[in-house]
């Protein structure tokens, strides 16, 4: 009895440790940055750096928000963002709605091949798009990045919120008919609202990964105003005189949307893409 | 509550037919008459396309071939929303994230009702229903005996033509079922509007319905009053498919012995009366099946005539009001029923005979039976709507 | 009373909604209609631009001018000789495969770890896999600060706990593609434990219990009960994660651009290079377009292999 609860407790202990060491590798980073902005820069290069700024200082923010444009990126960022998540979530529904409430030819085809987009190398698609766009007279615009993250992340959107679909039953449907319900009406009446946790778990999904694509913005936009966080960023870090303080306190600012959207939505992002992963069958 | 009388319409299939896939003919009815405010029955096994025809009926599928009609109105390209109907899903389907109140509503905004009118039914319909309590809970809050109200209360507010229900009762207990079987019939008496209800439940049929539809392979086999169907079978699978416990059936032939026609079997011989030679006319063939069913089936537990035939007591299982008495004979397998709780003892040899005017006869190759159907035993059961007290 | 109901009906009536006479084509035409921004976007986001890659691949194009002349094959028979495309390639495969094989086996134990109840799971499951979300960009620039040979902390920590000698983790090209891989790692892991986590969630407790009861080691328990549900889960994360590997661009971009002297440069680094540095959108192109052959050459292979398996082992 002794040994088997001295096992027990082993056990617990090391998967306890184990868990926290893990927590604190993948936390530390974003934690040193913090505590980097908040010093000043004798102490970021001194030869005996601490965990915490031996003197607080809010400069490095100020110099941030001063330079490079940051708040301009800030909100390019954001509208890019938002539009695209809407975008997908919308075009997703229908797409989806269109994938499991009807019936015509290519739809097993067209669901395989919109999958099969993810095998692309985005460096592919690069130049191409670069043509079409500036074709298009739509490079440096908001619309090309919202288009491009749009076409980015639709094919996991259709995927999920079709899984999602999937698993309401069709007499839903069917009794809403029968009430009177055209098609339309049935889609947002009664099979969007029972979408919802997926709906919010692919606006988050797009959410993040527009926030922080780089490649995009690398290749369409050329104006300073125009410019997204990530490449702001970037471009600051290749200018002369940079310094790794304000550098910190925008990449602290940077990650603070996501961070708490995250935090605010944990659990719902787990069950999300285990439903989809679940589901998953080749 | 009467003014619903002569809003509900009668129900006319023409010539459906409904393909699925390539060439599997799901449902083939040549001809159907559901009288206006009458309960019919679909019943049948699964796969004989009782929900099909239902479904056909609601507008949910296109018939591949026929018309149906609503009264004089050809509805066979009418969507389901414009054809006046309601119905009650096996799974209730109510819509879960509305509350019942929304749920109740949701029909009568998209046909356009308006808000007094809505207002009216909803109340009316839930009080016959008891909902009252209930009316800001979501779905998920509500029991399964709960939920199906609310969906019979969905179509009632509808105030539709007719009423198609899908295997309603079968996702409850089954006490709650008995309870739900009366509130139906009960239900039906109040609104007297047409009524369509699919089951492969007998016991179902038989005690709401006014005509019930045996369905097998997408063909209607009979289509009659409970007790026709019950007490005339037009055929074999309509003959072991309603009543509990099964009919006995025995394959024979029907041969002449003595001036007298008799089935004939081995370890069998059963003359036949009058009344069923009445009915019996030219047999094609004399090949048959001889179904009896267990009530008419009689045990001489105090001895009986000499020449009985015996049987040895395999089961006995005692229900209470009665007890159902399984033997084994020369000629096969007899089933029983015995009223009370009758001791009877495992091997015993008791004598019994057959309730010689009781007898069903189908042919032994395609079933159908070769007996016309005889004077019905009880008057038609009409609902009448009662006076008010 | 009668009235109102009649009247009713006669609104009802008024409204009737007809159906063409096959209820199929038109329910199939709106479901197409419907359908038909996700159609239209996918083909100028994909096909087009795959078709027209495929095209450029046959070019020899200047990147500023977008003319040059039609050189057939040519792009493709230099690549066969060419260093850079070997070296790429030779990069790309390390960096894919040791991504792959360190993410699979610390996902596969974290998850196994957050499977398990203990007091702060909640919490602990939501700051473990925060490293995911956060912009590479981000990432990246925090990472490039730690690793700096002079005032990063990862020097300071190696100097002054364990008296190692500096390194110069992303300018020398030894050290370069493991400490590119160390961040790819620290930043992926998480989506290997939130698909395996949900799964191992579901495994019943009595599996265990019988396992147990039959004697079965912590090891075999392991092998026997848990590993056999995640099977499936494994071949889908095998494939996915090896895509996204061999497809990224940002990560190397951003902490090493390729360098020091190509040793971190990729395949995506290549096609960049070939188009922005030597200005030659063709070679880009083709490059690309061998990228997506390998891909969808292996992906087939390996399906097929991973689908036969199953079958031989009669799961």
């Amino acid at each position: 009895m002794g040994s088997y609860r001295a096992r027990a407790a082993l056990r617990m202990g090391s998967i306890f440790t184990v868990t926290w060491l893990v927590v604190l590798i993948a936390v530390f980073p974003l934690f040193w940055a913090l505590s980097t902005s908040l010093r000043d820069n004798p102490e970021i290069i001194s030869r005996t750096p601490t965990l915490l700024p031996i003197d607080f200082t809010l400069s490095n923010y100020d110099t941030m928000l001063k330079l490079s444009n940051f708040p301009q990126q800030f909100s390019n960022s954001s509208i890019i963002a938002v539009g695209s998540s809407l975008s997908v979530v919308l075009f997703g529904s229908l797409g989806a709605y269109s994938l499991t409430r009807f019936r015509f030819r290519g739809q097993g085809l067209s669901l395989r091949v919109v999958l099969l987009t993810y095998l692309f190398p985005a460096v592919l698609l690069v130049v191409p798009m670069f043509i079409i766009l500036r074709n298009l007279k739509l490079t440096d615009s908001y619309a090309a990045l919202i288009i491009v993250h749009t076409a980015t992340g639709l094919p996991l959107g259709l995927w999920l919120l079709r899984a999602y679909f999937q698993s309401i039953p069709i007499e839903l449907d069917q009794a809403a008919m029968i009430d009177g319900a055209s098609r339309l009406e049935t889609l947002f009446d009664v099979l969007l609202p029972q979408a919802i946790p997926g709906m919010i778990s692919i606006f988050i999904f797009i959410f993040v990964f527009s926030w922080g694509d780089y490649l995009w913005p690398l290749i369409l936009i050329t104006s300073r105003s125009q410019m997204t966080l990530p490449l702001g960023l970037h471009t600051y870090m290749n200018d002369m005189g940079f310094e790794w303080g304000p550098l910190m306190a925008a990449t602290v600012v940077f990650a603070l949307p996501v961070v708490l959207l995250f935090t605010f939505v944990q659990s719902r992002l787990v069950r999300g893409l285990g439903a989809g992963a679940g589901a998953v069958k080749f | 509550m009467a003014e619903l009388v002569g809003r509900s319409a009668n129900v006319r299939l023409e010539g459906l037919q409904k393909v699925f896939g390539k060439d599997t003919l799901v449902v083939d009815i040549a001809e159907m008459l559901i009288p206006a405010g009458e309960f019919v029955t679909l019943l049948g096994p699964s796969g004989c396309g009782k929900t099909t025809t239902l479904k056909l009926i609601a507008g949910l599928e296109r018939p591949t071939r026929g018309a149906i009609f609503f009264g004089d109105q050809r509805v066979t390209d009418v969507a389901p929303g414009s054809r006046d109907i309601a119905m009650v899903f096996q799974n209730y389907a109510l819509y879960p994230h509305m509350t019942v109140q929304a749920n109740l509503e949701y029909g009568l905004k998209k046909h356009h009702v308006a808000r007094d009118e809505r207002q009216r039914r909803i109340t009316w319909a839930s009080a016959v229903l008891q909902l009252e309590q209930l009316m800001q809970r979501k779905p998920r809050e509500l029991s399964g005996g709960q939920q199906q109200r609310v969906a019979l209360g969905r179509a009632m507010v509808r105030e539709p033509k007719a009423f198609l229900l899908d295997e309603p009762l079968s996702n409850l207990d089954a006490r709650l079922r008995l309870l739900m079987r009366a509130e139906l019939i009960r239900l039906h008496h109040t609104i007297d509007t047409t009524m369509i209800y699919v089951t492969h439940d007998q016991v179902e049929a038989m005690s709401m319905s006014q005509r019930i539809a045996v369905m097998r392979d997408g063909r209607i086999q009979q289509y009659d009053r409970p007790e026709v169907i019950y007490r005339y079978p037009a055929s074999r699978f309509v003959a072991s498919f309603i009543g509990s416990p099964g009919i006995n059936l025995y394959e024979g032939d029907l041969i002449s012995r003595d001036g007298q026609l008799r089935f004939v079997r081995a370890g069998l011989e059963v003359p036949l009366t009058a009344t069923i030679l009445e009915r019996l006319g030219e047999p094609q063939q004399t090949n048959v099946t001889l179904g009896i069913r267990p009530e008419d089936v009689l045990l001489h537990l105090d001895g009986g005539p000499p020449d009985a035939v015996v049987g040895r007591v395999t089961v006995v299982e005692s229900l209470g009001p009665e007890t159902i008495v399984t033997l084994e004979t020369a000629f096969g397998e007899v089933t029983t029923r015995v009223r009370g709780m009758e001791a009877i003892e495992f091997d015993a040899q008791v004598p019994l005979s057959f309730d010689s005017a009781r007898l069903h006869l189908f042919d032994a190759t395609n079933g159908t039976s070769v007996l016309r159907p005889g004077a019905s035993t009880m008057g038609t059961r009409e609902y009448r709507t009662l006076a008010p007290a | 009373m009668a009235v109102e109901s009649g009247s009713v009906a006669l609104r009802a009536r008024r409204r009737l909604r007809y159906m063409p006479s096959d209820l199929e084509t038109r329910e199939k035409w709106l479901g197409f209609f419907i359908f038909l921004p996700v159609i239209l976007l996918f083909s100028i986001f994909f096909a087009y631009p795959l078709l027209y890659g495929i095209v450029l691949s046959f070019y020899k194009l200047n990147t500023l001018t977008l003319t040059g002349p039609f050189i057939g094959l040519d792009n493709f028979r230099t690549f066969l000789t060419s260093a850079d495309v070997r070296n790429a390639l030779g990069n790309s495969l390390y960096w894919t495969l040791a991504s792959l094989t360190l993410n699979l086996v610390i996902g596969l134990l974290v998850a196994l770890a957050l499977n398990e109840k203990f007091p702060g799971r909640n919490l602990a499951r939501g700051l473990a896999l925060s490293s995911y979300l956060i912009p590479l960009v981000v990432s990246a620039a925090i990472w490039q600060w730690m690793f700096n040979p002079q005032y990063g902390i990862i020097n300071y920590t190696l100097t002054t706990l364990w008296g190692l000698k500096p390194v110069a983790w992303l300018s020398d090209p030894h050290t370069a593609m493991p400490a590119a891989i160390a961040l790819n790692v620290w930043r992926t892991f998480p989506f290997v434990v939130i698909v395996l986590l949900p799964r191992l969630q579901t495994i019943p407790e009595e599996l265990y219990s019988a396992a147990k009861v039959d004697g079965a080691s912590a090891l075999e328990r392991f092998v026997d009960v848990t590993l056999p549900h995640l099977r499936s889960l494994f071949v889908v994360l095998i494939l996915l994660r090896f895509i996204f590997d061999f497809n990224d661009f940002t990560t190397l971009a951003l902490l090493t651009g390729g360098g020091p002297v190509h040793a971190t440069e990729t395949l995506p680094l290549l096609v960049y290079r070939q188009m922005f540095g030597l200005s030659d959108t063709g070679a880009a192109a083709a490059v690309a377009v061998l990228m997506l052959l390998f891909l969808l050459i292996l992906s087939i292979v390996y399906l097929q292999l991973a689908n036969r398996g199953e079958r031989v082992v009669g799961e």
